[in-house]
This record gives C-alpha cells, structure tokens and sequence, in this order.
C-alpha cells in the first residue's frame, strides 16, 4: 500500500513545449504556468486517429518521471487522454512508452509511472466535447517523493466554499460565488530525523509559495484525492520527542484559479 | 453583450487596459475567457461613485474609479515603467462566468493625468475618470495671432477668436480688427450665416468685402485703439442652417469643437430631448477661455437636462419629473437598514427666482430681467429667493418657461431617498428612474442622482430625488380618474383634476392646488 505522495519539482516546466494547435491568447506555455486559470486552449477537440496533442523535451538528459497530475481541464468523461515517451521526436507507432488512458476524473486527471526518456507527449481525443476545444490549466509531472512513515489517521479534509452574501432587509441573499476548493490537514507521527529532514527539503523547496501536488491515498483514490496548492500557514512546525522523533503537521490549501 | 443579474452567480469584474502597442487583460480572478484571452487575476476594483451636478449650480461631478492592481511581483512597475499610462483608455466590464456575451461595458473611462498612478511594493492604484475628462477642452481653441493676422490690431492680439452660437440680429457683438491696412474684421472662428448690420461706436456704418465662411468684412474707416465696431449677425451653421436649438447646440460643440465621434453620441436620446424643449432658442458669443465642460453644464442647468456617457455614449436625459420606473426595489433587494431619507439636503429650495438674460458681449452686462416666484410658499415660510443668470436662453419666453419649472422644482422641499439596492442595482446608471416601496414608500418613484457601486458587495449605493415631492406637470387624464379624495398620492401627483377658481382639486384645501403645468 502506498503512503502520501507530494509532487513538488515539475520536470514539465522548464522543458520546450510544442503541440498540436493553440489560440494566440492561450498558448501551450500556459500548461505549465502556476495558475490553473491560465490554460492552454487548442483549437480543435482531438479524435482517436487524430488526436490533439502537447509533447515536452526536457533537454539531452533524459529525465524520469513518475507522476503525472493534470488540473483545471474542460474535457468530458469520454475523452481518452494518454502519455507518451520516446527518446527523440520521432513518434513512431507504437512508441517506446504509451500509458493506458488516463481515468477521467472532473477535479485531476492523475497517471503513476516509473520512465525515463528526454521526450515525453500527452495526447488528447475529446470528439464529444462540446465546448469545441480543449483546454487544460496545469500539467504537473515529475518524481513524487513517498515518505517512508505515512501520515496518521487523522486526516481532516474541507471543502471550502469563499463565495460571498448579502442579504436584503427581507433576508434574501444574493451572492458572489466562487469555486470551491479543498483544503486537507495531515499530521506525521513520531518520524525519525531522516524523514523529518526529507520535509524539510521539501517545504524549502516550495514554502508557501510554490505549488506542489499532493495525493492523499495514491491506491484508493488517485484522482478524487490528489490536489494541486500550497501549503498553508507560514511555518514547518515539528514537535520533537525522543531520539529526535517527531511530530510534524502539515496543511495544503487545493489552488483551483 | 448582456448581463441580467441572479440572485446566486460566478460574477466578475474584467478590465482591459488599451496601451500604446499593448493591451492589458486583468480581472478579478484568474480567468481564461470566451475571447480566447487569459485575464490576469489582479484586479482590486473599489467603488465606481457617478453623480450629477447640482441642479443649480455649474460644477459637474465626474465618474470616478479608483482601481487597484495587485504587484507583489513588479509586474505592473515594470509595464510603468515601460508604457505610458496617464490618458489611456480603460474599459470596466461587469457580468458572470467565462463567456463575454455575459458581461456588459459598466465603465468606459482614462488614466487620470497628471496624477492617476500610485503604488507601494504590493499595489499599484490607478485613478480613472470618465471619457469628458479626455473630451474635455478650453473653448475657443483658436487665438488672433500676428503670425496668422500679421496686420492684427495690437489690442486684439492673444484674445481667443469668438465662436458665436444663435442669432445676434438683434444685439450687436464685438468683431476684431484682423487687417489694419485695409480694415477687416474678423466676428468669428467659423462660417456665419449672416451679417446684418456694422456698427462703429455704436452708430450704423455700411461694409464691404463681406465673406461669411470667413466671418469677415471691410469698412471704410477705422482708427484702431479708438474705434470699437460691433455687428449684428447670426452665427454658426450646420450645413448652412443656422443653429440656434440647444440641443443642436450642444451636439455641434461636441462634434465640431471637441471632436467627438458622432458614433459615441446616443442620438436617440439627443432627439427625444429635442422634442422636449420644443421651440426653444439659444445663443452665445464664447469670447473668453472657458471650460467646454463649463459651457456644456451650463446650458444643461438652464434648458433642464443632465448630460452622462452610458454604455460608451453621450447621453441626454430631462429632468422633467415623471412618475414612471423601470425597476422596484422592496424588501426583496434592499439592504438591511440602508435606507435613509434627507429633506433637500443640497439647499434647492426656491421661492422666488429672478432670472437675468440676454446677455450683451460688447457690453457685458444683462439686458433683460424676470422673475417667478410660489407666493403661497412665500406666505407660508417667508421668500427665498434666487438670482439665476442666463447664458445660452435669451427670449422672454423661454426665460419665463424655464423659471416657471425651476419655481414647480425648488418651492418645495426635494426629499433625497438613499439605500443600497442589490442583485440589479449594480446595473443601475445616475438618470435611471427606479421605484421603492419600502418602509413608509409604496412604489415612489426617484429619480437617480448618485450611484456608488461597490464591485465586490455587488451592490450599488442609490441616492435619488423623490420625485413625488415636485409639482407635477399635468397629464390628460380619462374621465374615469379618481377624484381628489380617492385618487392615490402617485395619482394626484401624476394626473389631471378640475380645480376651483384657486386651482385647488378639492374646494378650500390648499393642499389639492396642483394646477401646474410644465
């Protein structure tokens, strides 16, 4: 059973982006741009024979990747959305790597592998898709970091509503709504320094301003539970026992625009 | 473009920010749109305040906003730094969701400059005022200058050349000197339509040369420095018919003078206000550096009409009062202990009105004098009294018409209804005619004077002259009207009754003389 798994260097983004079709205003850098918002938009829907694709070189070194998270996306349940890898941009059929689809979920669309090459290439086929293009808001991939001990039992998840209300004198209310996001609290127990130390390296890594992805039970619920965020609150606090043991509480607030 | 308001929805407020060679997309949120552009989520909007001038006094109140844009990381000192800003346009759009068929344009307006940008090391706030600051000139444009009148009289130069509006058969105006060699007078900036007669010291002398697309004429004598010649004449044309009505008047400042596109002029609302001053006649001789939005304000407070851009447009609207609204507001959408009411809390209120008109511009001073006065209000609370100079309006009649409004508005004390309204009200523009039935009000209409909308409540701060506290206009009424007695307080203030011969609906209740007619 796998524990936690936290996403935060996103090979993706530094790597030369190329696709299939873009509109001048959303162009395919927005994949890999912070904000879900931001998307890149193509200018058709994608068939099976004929899919819509974007395809990343991550330079001469090929570089493993072992998540794949894609956020903030238009497409229907239908659409069939799969990863490729080859070393160079020669996609012959089949190529050296081709995941199975991707499981269509509305929140994230979420893939675990474990492969190394310089060019990697998601295809899309959306033929149903009524908005007429394809949109996605972020792609996240690279090496997910698994800490050894997971998290407790006690887990508090939020579905945060930010909307706004006024109310007239007669008690109707009339709102601002916003999106809904998440916001999950977890907590390690009595870790040892090493893996206190790999937290560490992570929150320096991002802090409070950097996004990361974060899959709550990577098994049981791959897509419904892994969010794209930040952590939230200004501090990496630990509780230390023991031997060093220690606490360690950690909460990620979901970043859906 | 359209938005009608829910009562439940995603809104968002979008700004685009046209530079020179770069347009600027920001939005409340981050957002990509139907447009295929992405509407960086940076955008602060605070209060959008819109008012009208006072009804007696030429001060024009600017739309005004205040926008702020978020700048932890530089972003926008760096487009500062690199973009002129100051007099750029800026489009405000409100509405709902990703599709821009949903929103519509709420404010059209430029960068305040000198002075529209501010900014610390997390905002930069930028300070819109509406399009009449862009539009806005000093009137006339043009001076008598030796180096295009190089034999100019030396009393003459530096002066503005005259625009003259209207028909001056009657009262001669002053004409300059512009050729000493072989005295030619120049009346005006502009072709005329006529000239009628020349006067040198106040006596009639015949001229020569006469050329009306270059407003000038000869005569045979003249020593500058002594000589003062005035003419009498008809002034500016439009496709060589003399224009004299003020709603023509005012189109042709706009389009001629100041340059503005005729399609950014809602001539629908132009022509229903024509329609509405019916035969009225005015004229000016602009002689002297003025503000056009001075000029404009001016002949808006004496003909009775404000003068806003909606959606982008120029747009008229009377301040006949009426009863009719267009929305209601009740419990249902106003807010919670918001409403309040002041009696004429801008000091209208009037009695006795002396008005001074027909202006001579060769001698400065007012020809002609009326008054009009409420002599029962004046028995009941003592005169009151103000002076109220004519500029444009000229005629007795048209003097005495519009006094006679002016005495039906002000000698009675103007209630102010305030509340914030919501869902809609951001909607709402300052004109707009809405209803309230709340508290003590059943559907009383008001007419909108100040707006302040608040972009992130989704509401709108109304401030609106109760316009069942004027004297009403008479209206035909069926002859199955309610009388007095049982007829509505909406319905005495709108309809027509019989009067006795004090012009009281019911006999001996003074209360009932609503015998007026607008």
């Amino acid at each position: 059973m796998s524990n936690v798994r936290f996403l935060y260097s996103m090979k993706f983004d530094t790597a030369t982006i190329y696709s299939s079709s873009e509109i001048a205003g959303l162009p395919d850098d927005n994949a890999v741009q912070e904000f879900v918002a931001k998307k890149w938009r193509t200018t058709g829907k994608g068939t099976v024979e004929t899919p819509e694709w974007i395809k990343f070189y991550v330079g001469s070194t090929a570089k493993k990747i072992t998540m794949l998270a894609i956020f903030g996306h238009n497409l229907t349940s239908g659409a069939v959305v799969k990863l490729q890898a080859y070393s160079s941009d020669a996609w012959s059929v089949p190529p050296a790597y081709e995941s199975a689809a991707l499981t269509w979920n509305a929140q994230a669309m979420v893939l675990f592998l474990d492969q190394t090459y310089t060019w990697w290439r998601i295809i899309i086929a959306d033929p149903n898709n009524t908005d007429g293009y394809i949109e996605l808001g972020r792609i996240c991939a690279g090496e997910f970091y698994e800490p050894s001990v997971n998290i407790t039992e006690n887990v508090k998840m939020s579905l945060v509503d930010p909307s706004q209300l006024e109310e007239a004198d007669g008690g109707q209310g009339y709102s601002i709504e916003k999106t809904k996001y998440r916001m999950y609290g977890v907590q390690f127990s009595d870790i040892s320094p090493a893996q206190q130390e790999e937290l560490e390296a992570m929150f320096r890594a991002v802090g409070t301003t950097r996004p990361l992805v974060f899959a709550l039970d990577p098994d049981a619920y791959p897509e419904a539970q892994t969010i794209y965020g930040k952590f939230k609150g200004g501090s990496l606090d630990r509780a230390l026992k023991t031997l060093s043991y220690g606490d360690c509480a950690l909460t990620i607030e979901e970043k859906v625009a | 473009m359209t938005y009608v308001p829910v009562s439940a929805e995603e809104t968002h407020i979008l700004a685009v920010i046209a530079l020179t060679g770069q347009t600027l997309y920001y939005a409340d949120a981050n957002l990509s749109m139907s447009d295929g552009k992405y509407y960086e989520g940076r955008l602060e909007v605070g209060n959008l305040s819109r008012a009208f001038s006072s009804w007696t006094e030429p001060k024009q109140r600017q739309s005004t906003l205040t926008m702020t844009l978020k700048d932890n990381d530089g972003t926008i000192r760096d487009l500062i730094d690199t973009y002129t800003w100051g007099t750029h346009m800026v489009s405000i759009y409100v509405g709902r969701g990703r599709n821009l068929a949903d929103y519509i344009l709420d404010f059209e307006g430029i960068i305040k400059f000198p002075g529209g940008i501010s900014y610390d090391n997390h905002r930069v706030t930028v300070r819109l005022r509406d399009a009449r600051d862009r539009d806005k000139v000093t009137l006339p444009g043009n001076k008598f200058l030796t180096a295009d009148y190089p034999n100019l009289e030396e009393k003459k130069i530096g002066n503005p050349i005259p625009v003259v509006y209207g028909d001056w058969s009657d009262t001669a105006i002053p004409a300059a000197c512009t050729d000493t060699t072989v005295n030619e007078f120049t009346i005006a900036d502009h072709a005329i339509k006529s000239i009628v007669q020349v006067y040198k010291n106040g006596s009639p002398v015949a001229h020569t040369n006469e050329d009306l697309a270059a407003a000038t004429f000869r005569i045979a004598a003249y020593a500058p420095g002594t000589d003062v010649v005035t003419v009498k004449c008809q002034g500016k044309t439009d496709s060589g018919i003399l224009i004299t009505h003020p709603v023509h008047i005012l189109y042709d400042i706009q389009t001629v003078l100041l340059g503005i596109d005729t399609g950014d002029i809602d001539t629908d609302s132009y022509n229903d206000l024509e329609d509405e001053l019916l035969e009225f006649t005015a004229r000016r001789v602009i002689n002297s550096d003025s503000s056009s939005d001075a000029l404009i304000e001016e002949l808006a407070i004496e003909c009775g009409f404000d003068l806003t851009v909606e959606n982008g447009l120029y747009t008229v609207t009377s301040r006949m009062p009426r009863i009719a609204y267009d929305t209601l507001y009740d419990e249902t959408n106003v807010k919670a202990d918001s409403m309040a009411v002041d009696y004429d809390p801008e000091g209208l209120y009037a009695n006795y009105l002396e008005g001074n008109y027909a202006w001579d511009p060769a001698n400065e001073i007012y020809l002609s004098q009326t008054i009009a006065e409420n002599i029962d209000q004046q028995a009941e609370v003592g005169a009151v009294s103000r002076t109220i100079n004519y500029n444009w309006l000229y005629t007795e009649a048209d003097v005495l018409t519009t006094l006679g409004r002016m005495i039906l508005l002000y000698s009675i004390e103007i209630r102010v209804v305030r509340f914030t309204g919501l869902g809609e009200a951001i909607l709402e523009q300052i004109g707009n005619r809405v209803g309230l039935t709340f508290a003590n009000f059943t559907e009383r209409p008001l007419l909108l004077r100040e707006t302040g909308k608040n972009f992130k409540r989704r509401s709108c701060d109304l401030s609106g002259y109760d316009v069942l506290s004027f004297a009403y206009p008479g209206y035909w009424t069926g002859d199955d009207a309610p009388n007095w007695d049982d007829a509505t307080e909406a319905q005495r203030a709108s309809q027509g009754f019989c009067t006795d011969d004090n012009g009281c609906a019911k006999v001996g209740d003074n209360t009932s003389k609503k015998s007026h007619w607008w």
